[in-house]
């Protein structure tokens, strides 16, 4: 076992891979310099040819990406900031979403989009505001031809990047932007996180189902240690992927809690937590013996520094939630 | 003038240029009979783009194309297929998913032909990536992006030509200045009306040429290939004017050049005066072209009775998991 990072459990996900395939490239801002977040450390110059540092012109370099990946290259093509996605939104949706229908399945777009989501208003820290700190997930839900991946932990970013890689689709990779510096003891073994049942569940329980991703997780184990104190028990689940999402997973659990709480740092309105909820009201409505709740973000811009996490969910958003539904 | 083609290649592409006008004539008789439900862009005026670029390329290269750069389709896929994808019958090309908007060929040993997604201005950077990926295995095929001057205006081919310049990319900007990008004429599109000054700006070298004179028009291009084949990448920005509305059925009030229409199709008509320039030449005589006109309306006629005979695409010739996702089972539902 050693520690691990998410930032430098990103790097080796892409330096293990460019190791298995050469034609594994990183095309992005600022990689030279370790790339804006620190996410390819060392990359650039232990693989000069497996890199392109792109002027700033995410729309241009996302396109790029999918003609390069069209010829053969397995494109790893960050954005920095997911925030930076609507720029690249015509690259993502119109373009790798899409070539392989147009060409009636004989291409694919190996590509991996990496974006760092969400801010730091959930840690009480200082966020950056509403064009660097939001969490756009899910504007790629309603896209068919994309997959989406929410990893959090740094063992969970290795495995799942490496899959994502690896895939002959177009993937989004999503990582928390605001906790680069998570660390986790990692084993030192080879693996990778297949990107289908992907679910993890993070603890059993059998009261309340909570389905987290990202920075809500770590709020989630504390609400769950709360809640046990109180008789309440918390199955939690980190779905680790949005999209092919894990539905087995999650309707067992519902089915044996009856009890639903969703939770991520976007704003409630129009987020994948609904699509999670249809396929439960889909499956049975009658799962449910108590109405589900969304927790997230206030459905508002985000306020630059202290004031990101006044509209951020916290534990006692969770505890309350459960407390309520347990009645 | 000698331009240094061999006679064969100067009847060829004489062939090509009148079979372009003939296809278009009859295009545009199939559309008012219903038979295209898709937009039809004619390229009267400008056919000898399309015939200039497809013969200076070598099969290899890879074509990046407008959607009226019908001619060089018709070079690549051949005109049945083409023509039964353009009335989005399961014949065509594509099964008549694509029409010639959404065409895309990317097997090694297939016509070469790269997607058009059809978000203007997208083409160009995809392109790109691709020259780039191919230079990179050590290919020398050259990647040659055909854009109309309206599809300039967008930022992402300023940020290809950028990248392009870089990189030094295999590849040939050819910018078709038709003046018309839709129904805006250039002088309301930009304040400077040579597109390629702006790829100049980035570090291109560029060329103007007469888009109505086959032959100059096919010399640029052939010199413009031979320098992105050394990973030169360069401009080649012809100059035409479109005869006709945006697509066939658009309404055409919005043109207020009818008069230069005229004097185009007068003075400025690429097949008369590729014609003009046989017949001085003593290469062909009217009986020639007489000939070739009934050759090629015969096949355009051919082509189109055998094209209408196909059948619509089914539900299972368009839509199946493995046409979503290269692993289906990670995809999800339909």
């Amino acid at each position: 076992m050693r520690q691990l990072t998410v930032n430098f459990a990103i790097a080796e996900a892409v330096e293990k891979e460019i190791l298995l395939d050469k034609n594994v490239v990183v095309i992005g801002e600022d990689i030279y310099n370790g790339g804006g977040l620190g996410t390819y450390i060392g990359i650039a110059q232990k693989y000069p040819e497996n890199i392109i540092e792109m002027p700033i012109c995410e729309s241009g370099f996302s396109h790029f990406g999918n003609g390069a990946a069209l010829a053969g290259a397995r494109p790893i093509v960050d954005l920095m900031f997911s925030d930076f996605a609507t720029i690249a939104t015509d690259a993502i949706y119109n373009g790798a979403a899409k070539m392989r229908f147009c060409t009636l399945g004989e291409a694919s777009v190996p590509i991996t989009y990496v974006l760092g989501d969400g801010g730091m208003g959930t840690y009480d820290g200082v966020g950056s505001g509403c064009n660097h700190s939001q969490s756009v997930i899910s504007l790629f839900m309603n896209c068919p031809g994309l997959k989406v991946v929410v990893p959090h932990y740094p063992s969970d970013c290795l495995g799942l990047l490496r899959a994502s890689i690896r895939d002959n689709d177009p993937v989004l990779f999503f990582y928390h932007e605001g906790s680069l510096g998570l660390r986790e003891q990692v084993t030192e073994e080879d693996y990778i996180i297949p990107l289908t049942n992907a679910a993890k569940i993070r603890r059993e329980g059998k009261d309340i189902t909570i389905i987290a991703i990202q920075s809500m997780l770590p709020l989630a184990e504390k609400a769950a240690e709360e809640l046990a104190a109180k008789g309440i028990s918390v199955e939690l689940i980190d779905p680790r992927v949005l999209i092919p999402l894990d539905k087995k997973k999650i309707i067992e659990s519902v089915k044996k809690t009856g009890r639903l709480i969703i939770a991520h740092e976007a704003p409630t309105r129009g987020s994948f937590a609904g699509e999670i909820i249809r396929e439960i009201v889909e499956e049975d409505p009658g799962m449910l013996k108590a109405p589900a709740k969304v927790i997230g973000a206030m459905n508002s811009p985000i306020g630059s520094g202290f004031a990101e996490a006044y509209i951020m969910p916290h534990v006692k958003d969770f505890v309350e939630a459960a407390e309520k539904m347990c009645k | 003038m000698d331009y240094g083609y061999s006679d064969k290649e100067l009847l060829d592409m004489y062939y090509e240029l009148k079979n372009a006008r003939i296809f278009t004539l009859k295009m545009e008789d199939a559309v008012y009979k219903g038979l295209i439900r898709s937009a039809f862009h004619t390229p009267y005026g400008q056919e000898a783009t399309g015939v200039a670029v497809i013969r200076a390329m070598k099969d290899s290269d890879w074509l990046g194309y407008t959607h009226r750069l019908q001619l060089a389709l018709i070079h690549r896929y051949g005109m049945q297929p083409f023509m039964a994808e353009v009335f989005g019958l399961r014949d065509g090309c594509l099964c008549g998913s694509a029409f010639d908007y959404h065409l895309g060929d990317l097997r090694e040993d297939g016509v070469r032909v790269l997607p058009m997604p059809g978000t203007l201005g997208s083409g160009p950077p995809v392109h790109a990536g691709f020259a780039w990926q191919r230079k990179r295995m050590g290919k020398d095929d050259v990647i040659v992006d055909v854009s109309g001057e309206g599809c300039c205006s967008e930022g992402t081919v300023y940020e290809t030509w950028n990248i392009a310049a870089l990189q030094k990319l295999p590849m040939l900007f050819v910018i078709e200045n038709n003046q018309w990008e839709m129904s805006v004429p250039i002088k309301r599109q930009t304040a400077n009306y040579n597109i390629c000054e702006k790829a100049g700006a980035c570090g291109l070298p560029y060329k103007i040429v007469d888009g109505t004179n086959i032959l100059e028009l096919r010399k640029a291009i052939d010199e413009g290939i031979a320098k992105a084949r050394k990973c030169e990448p360069n401009v080649v920005e012809i100059k035409n004017l479109r005869w006709g509305v945006h697509y066939l059925g658009m309404p055409g009030d919005y043109r207020d050049d009818l008069e230069l229409v005229e004097a185009a199709k007068r003075d400025k008509d690429p097949v008369k005066i590729y014609e003009k320039y046989l017949l001085d030449k003593g290469l062909i005589d009217q009986a020639y072209i007489d000939k070739v006109a009934a050759e090629c309306t015969a096949e355009v006629d051919r082509c189109l009775e055998a094209a209408a005979k196909s059948e619509k695409p089914t539900f299972d010739d368009i839509y199946r998991k493995e046409y979503i996702y290269a692993n289906p089972e990670t995809g999800g539902d339909l």
